[in-house]
């Protein structure tokens, strides 16, 4: 595919939510393209539905009205099941901490999606291997997950998230349990990723540190994105 | 779906992980499973066993037959033949048939100085089984004794300890009537009851030497368990009238006995299955209680899993594994309980399980505990399964 052509492409998209107090609209009629190798940031106060666009964005929740396509794919227009086979095959989900299974080891944390993907038991350590490897964690393979520490977590839900080598990384909050160092740390993986495998990637942050290492960066106004200026 | 070996990987994976919190259902319910398969492994033994008990207190399960004309002396003489016999052992449910005079001879013996005296019994080789009599000391006579009308007899325990005090009856010698006959067995316990003061020879014996007096006109029929006296009871006449002349025939049952004993057991089979079924629900209740549990606490997973790719049918998969793993390990255990109560209960109740019975059994119930972990797991693992993505990554 042409890497100026967008990877992803959202066009006038809304989302209402109803509860008993009536019913409110938290996106208003979103635009976005996204092409590979970029990543961009979206920010905005909490509630602002960001998040709510994650989720659209990552096939978890459905939008009200307008037209999401990957590759020139109509998200919409696919089953609960058609869905759930997309996201395995082509998105990659990191979320804030707390996003590993705690009881698990590390290669049973990166095993479960290459099990959701059908990819044969004798395949996968070589798999999980290469993508513990990307984020130089190969050691930590047989260690169980909730004796890593905040920062080894983080990377081991990115090489989970890249185990299956997604076109597009969603990002909600990565670096929102770091601290500073750490932080910087993720940020430069992600950006070695994107370049290297031409990966799509968006990441939903309150941290302007953070959007600062993106390619772009808008912020959720009103339902809208808007983008902001890149600093110098 | 995912592959079956990777859905009960994770599922045993998990199961183990979380073993402390399920060791209570897991007892439950394979204590549950050994019990039921103990009482039906053992439940025709323990019938049996019981009946032999139950013989002791009044013979619920013998069925006694003979002709009125025994005590009519004007009536023909009537006795149960050889064939007869022999169909009537046939009849499903007989475990043992035993023929005997009805007509009792009392003898004086003098013996050693003093005069004694014994009613004098004739009975074939079946009658020790059918009337539950064992050698205290000796043995008893058999088929070639009664064919061949040796003159050997069995004394019952009291007769024997007044003719012989404490000195060892066995290998001397009686003399009856005319004859002399040789001591090769005394009976006795607690089943032997009036008979302690019977003195038992051949019936052929009896018979050739009795002038027509004495015959085989007294008929103990010994059934399988007190489910087969009715209809074993009912079939004699029938039987009896394939080979000789039914008229004259009674047969006694012990009826009143028998009610009371068949709704005694019903009452304690009606217990034993209410308190197996108790626990297996408990078992059940415990394993659906803990699934519910398990899908609380791991809804982020869920939410996790559900984001990496997974179908509604691979979420619901794994739960319902989990509660299928739960429910068969229970039953693994519970058939290695049950093997060695079996065994053991088994040596002590002098008997030899099949071992086919059990392996039916224990089949049957390993699918009824599959059975269980499927009605127990499906709810939980429904609920799982349709969870919403974005509310379970949000749970706390």
């Amino acid at each position: 595919m042409n890497k100026r052509h967008p990877i992803v492409r959202v066009e006038a998209l809304t989302k209402t939510y109803t509860t008993a107090a009536g019913s409110f609209d938290v996106l208003r009629g979103v635009n976005l393209e996204l092409r590979a190798g970029e990543m961009v940031a979206i920010m905005g106060p909490s509630g602002c539905g960001k998040s709510s666009l994650m989720h659209i964005l990552g096939l978890l929740a459905p939008a009200s009205t307008g037209r999401y396509t990957i590759m020139e794919r109509d998200m919409f227009g696919l089953s609960e099941d058609q869905q759930a086979a997309f996201r395995r095959e082509y998105l990659g989900f990191i979320l804030q901490s707390c996003n590993l299974f705690e009881h698990s080891s590390v290669s049973e944390n990166l095993e479960y999606p290459l099990i959701y993907s059908r990819v044969p038991a004798a395949k996968r350590r070589g798999i999980i291997e290469e993508a513990l490897g990307r984020v130089g964690l190969t050691h930590r393979i047989d260690y169980p997950a909730n004796r890593l520490s905040g920062g080894e977590q983080q990377r081991v839900a990115i090489a989970r998230a890249l185990v299956n080598h997604p076109k597009v990384l969603l990002g909600d909050e990565p670096t929102g349990q770091l601290d500073k160092s750490t932080s910087e740390m993720v940020m430069a993986y992600f950006k070695h990723i994107v370049q290297e495998h031409d990966t799509t990637m968006l990441i939903v942050t309150h941290d302007p540190q953070v959007a600062r290492k993106c390619t772009r960066a808008y912020t959720m106004q009103d339902g809208l994105l808007v983008q902001l200026a890149k600093e110098s | 779906m995912i592959a079956l070996h990777d859905i009960l990987h994770i599922s045993v994976r998990q199961v183990f992980r979380q073993r402390r919190r399920s060791l209570g259902v897991v007892f439950a319910v394979a204590l549950g499973t050994a019990s039921l398969i103990t009482m039906l492994t053992l439940g025709d033994q323990l019938k049996k066993d019981m009946n032999r008990d139950l013989d002791l207190l009044g013979g619920a399960t013998i069925i006694f037959g003979g002709f009125t004309t025994a005590t009519d002396t004007t009536a023909p003489r009537k006795f149960f033949m050889p064939e007869t016999m022999d169909a009537i052992r046939a009849i499903p449910g007989v475990e043992s048939a035993s023929v005997a005079t009805e007509h009792v001879d009392w003898l004086s013996l003098l013996w050693r100085g003093k005069t004694i005296a014994t009613p004098i019994l004739g009975v074939d080789e079946h009658y020790w089984h059918s009337s539950s009599l064992t050698a205290i000391k000796g043995t008893l006579f058999g088929a070639r004794e009664v064919k061949r009308g040796t003159r050997v007899c069995v004394l019952g325990e009291e007769i024997a300890r007044s003719l012989f005090g404490d000195e060892n009856p066995i290998g001397q010698y009686l003399p009856i009537r005319t004859e002399v006959y040789k001591i090769i067995g005394v009976v006795g316990g607690l089943q032997v009851g009036d008979r302690k003061k019977f003195t038992m020879l051949p019936l052929s014996s009896v018979v050739s030497r009795s002038d027509g007096l004495m015959r085989a006109d007294r008929l103990i029929v010994r059934c399988r368990t007190w489910d087969d006296v009715t209809p074993v009871a009912a079939m004699i006449p029938g039987v009896l009238a394939r080979h000789q002349d039914p008229s004259f025939l009674k047969i006694d049952v012990a009826q009143q006995q028998l009610e009371r004993v068949v709704s005694m057991v019903w009452w304690i089979q009606l217990f034993v299955t209410v308190s197996i079924a108790a626990t297996l629900t408990v078992g059940g209740f415990g394993i659906w209680n803990g699934m519910m549990s398990s899908v609380t606490a791991r809804t982020r997973e869920i939410g996790l899993k559900k984001a990496m790719g997974a179908e509604r049918n691979d979420i619901l998969a794994q739960f319902l594994c989990e509660a299928l793993t739960l429910s068969l390990s229970a039953a693994a255990v519970g058939i290695i309980l049950a093997f060695c109560i079996v065994q053991t209960a088994g040596s002590y109740l002098e008997a030899s399980p099949s071992l086919a019975l059990f392996a039916l059994n224990a089949g049957m119930s390993f699918l009824f505990s599959a059975l269980l972990g499927v009605i127990t797991g499906f709810y939980p693992a429904q609920r799982a399964a349709r969870m919403d993505a974005v509310a379970a990554l949000r749970y706390e």
